[in-house]
């Protein structure tokens, strides 16, 4: 076991490899305020890359309904039971990782491995609401909800120390100098299912007809070309953006979108980081779930990410960045929010995107003379 | 009928590299009994066929014993304790029975379903210094010949896949899906049997020959598998046999029920030594 540091726990912990970085890492950040379960992003990966038979339930993209959804079953709970509590003391994990939990004998990463029928229900506790029941005429009025649920998009999160890696034992699964992307060398897998079972996110997925293991591979064609995956570009919700993620102990970028978000901000934030994985997909919390819910999911920062969130408002370049959410398929490097528009740039410095703030209202009379009729709508 | 007790100790391969692994053997746990030989006889009247050939039982048989494999993770296994093996050659060609006690044949691979296997190995190159006998070393590659439960279903058209995972209908592929899952099993193996090269745990590497045969068949709480191949391929990764040569082999056996998988095993700890009858010899001694 090495040493590495993991700034998402604010410590060091073991890893079974020295530590290591690629030239730059991918990232993302979804906003859970925004996301309705429409599924769009799932059916445009799987249209793109597991549309094949042994891949039928198969979804590299999924979005489950949290705390009663989850794919493969009970993902995240059969996880946290196996690596016991944990507490967060100043921004530092004092718990075990899926690492440190190991045995260290039979096994290098504390795993569960899902079986066949885990994997059979990706709509499991969809919209299912907890805190109690809505009768007839219920209101609720106030933040967070007492009665609430919240949608949770879930992809490979590239990690930073990804334990499906670290757990293969033939070394078929590689992390990408140049972006950092985990893929599962397919003609090294033998099939074994050491990577189903270590990553604890469950995102690693065996296709029988092949006895090969498969995973979100983050679409590094489109990436090889500058363009967001096709979860992000394809989300109609816009709650997706995609980039590169600084290192903090390294220079973090203000203009740069993903670190302004996760770094300066710290308004997106990491799933289950107490895993010790270093996931690089960044939540921002839903604002309407109560924080004790959020901190195990989230992590300690919560709190402040959802009040600068709800403060967006009154916040230009907060508000005017997650407007720029979905607004280009190119992947942006820079951005900024100037006289009420928010532009962006990709890495080549062209301009790939510009949006105002607020849409200038745009009034049509209400008849239309060419065509003698009257307009129902008139905006 | 002949039994193992011809293998004195002076005709075993002996090396230092074994002592030691014969201690290792000792911390395993496992008895350090030394390395039984499996003697393979010359048969001029041609080898035994499947499994259930009732000539097998003419031929001595050398039981091994299997260890949990504990030196690199995921470690495991322990569920197969003994191996029985027999063994034949015909001039030209070479045959093996194993044949292990398993109440619950495995043939299915699913995302936690594991099926049952054996494999061989043999040092691939010829050498004064024996091979780790873990799959080999840089300089030692290892020929390997598994042979798997669930690619026995599949030849015999008994595979479970469609049955486990079937095709509901309305659901379309793309066409060239196909041809892409024929590609891959191409390359991983629709025979009984996969042929390999490793130099040491974690090397293991397919190699796209079929010079091997191999069939098994499970009755009454054993499995029975016979693995044939020529004597000599003419291929640089394949292991040689020559009568009147030593050989050694060492083994390793997969419970499905139990989980096995890869480095989770049942194995042997030393190399055994394997002995070809001469084909003069052992034709007067008949």
């Amino acid at each position: 076991m090495g040493k590495v540091y993991n700034w998402q726990l604010g410590r060091e912990m073991a890893y079974p490899f020295e530590e290591a970085h690629p030239k730059r890492q991918v990232a993302w950040v979804f906003d859970t305020n925004k996301c309705i379960a429409c599924q769009t992003c799932t059916i445009a990966c799987k249209m793109t890359w597991t549309s094949g038979r042994g891949q039928e339930y198969m979804f590299w993209n999924n979005v489950e309904t949290k705390p009663y959804g989850s794919y493969p079953t009970a993902w995240d709970l059969a996880v946290l039971e196996k690596i016991g509590p944990g507490r967060w003391e100043q921004g530092v994990y004092r718990g075990r990782t899926i690492f440190e939990a190991a045995d260290g004998q039979a096994e290098r990463i504390a795993g569960v491995l899902p079986k066949d029928e885990d994997w059979a229900h990706p709509n499991l506790g969809e919209d299912e609401i907890t805190g109690g029941t809505m009768p007839r005429g219920a209101h609720i009025d106030r933040l967070p909800h007492p009665v609430w649920f919240f949608y949770l998009p879930r992809i490979c999160n590239h990690c930073t120390y990804p334990a499906c890696l670290a757990a293969c034992p033939r070394q078929a699964i590689y992390k990408r100098e140049e972006d950092g992307v985990v893929l599962i060398d397919q003609s090294r897998c033998r099939g074994y299912r050491e990577c189903v079972k270590a990553c604890p996110y469950g995102k690693p997925m065996f296709r029988p007809n092949h006895e090969t293991s498969e995973k979100c591979v983050g679409c590094y064609p489109k990436l090889e070309k500058g363009l967001q995956t096709q979860c992000v570009e394809q989300c109609i919700g816009k709650i997706r953006g995609q980039g590169f993620v600084s290192d903090p102990r390294g220079k973090i970028r203000e203009d740069h979108p993903i670190d302004y978000l996760v770094h300066v901000r710290k308004v997106a934030l990491p799933l289950y980081p107490q895993f010790g994985t270093g996931p690089n997909v960044y939540y921002i919390p839903p604002i309407h779930v109560p924080p004790p819910y959020l901190h195990q999911m989230f992590g300690p920062g919560v709190e402040h990410a959802i009040e600068t969130y709800r403060n967006a408002r009154q916040d230009e370049t907060l508000a005017g960045l997650l407007q720029l959410f979905g607004s280009s398929p190119e992947i942006m490097d820079r951005f900024e929010v100037k006289d009420g528009v928010a532009r962006a740039w990709d890495q080549q410095g062209i301009q790939v995107a510009e949006v105002p703030l607020v849409e200038p209202p745009q009034m049509r009379p209400a008849y239309d003379e060419k065509r003698k009729v009257y307009r129902l709508d008139v905006t | 009928m002949r039994t193992t007790s011809r293998w004195s100790r002076g005709r075993a391969p002996r090396t230092a590299a074994l002592a030691g692994l014969a201690a290792l053997a000792c911390l395993a746990g496992s008895a350090a009994a030394e390395p039984q030989g499996l003697r393979v006889v010359y048969r001029a009247d041609g080898l035994p066929a499947g499994p259930d050939d009732a000539r097998w039982q003419e031929l001595p048989q050398t039981q091994v014993e299997l260890s949990p494999q504990i030196i690199v993770p995921p470690k495991g296994g322990g569920g197969v304790a003994s191996l029985s093996l027999r063994a034949a050659h015909d001039g030209e060609r070479i045959a093996f029975l194993l044949a292990w006690r398993d109440p619950t044949p495995n043939r299915e691979v699913g995302v936690a379903s594991f099926r049952d296997a054996a494999a061989l190995g043999f040092p691939a190159l010829a050498s004064a210094t024996a091979p780790s006998p873990f799959m080999g070393d840089a300089d030692h590659p290892v020929n390997i010949w598994q042979w798997s439960a669930e690619l026995e279903a599949e030849a015999r058209g008994e595979g479970s896949f469609a049955t486990r995972y079937p095709h509901t209908p309305g659901v379309w592929y793309f066409p060239q899906d196909a041809s892409v899952t024929r590609q891959v099993r191409a390359w991983r193996g629709v025979a009984p049997v996969m042929e390999f090269v490793a130099h040491g745990y974690g090397t293991l590497r397919p190699r796209p020959v079929r010079n091997v045969l191999a069939s098994g068949r499970w009755a009454d709480g054993t499995w029975k598998v016979v693995m044939r191949r020529a004597l000599e391929t003419g291929d640089p990764e394949d292991a040689v046999f020559r009568p009147s040569e030593p050989q050694n082999l060492i083994a390793a056996v997969w419970e499905g029920s139990a989980g096995d998988v890869n480095g989770r095993k049942s194995v042997t700890l030393t190399w055994i030594p394997v002995q070809l009858d001469s084909t003069v010899v052992a034709d007067g001694d008949r």
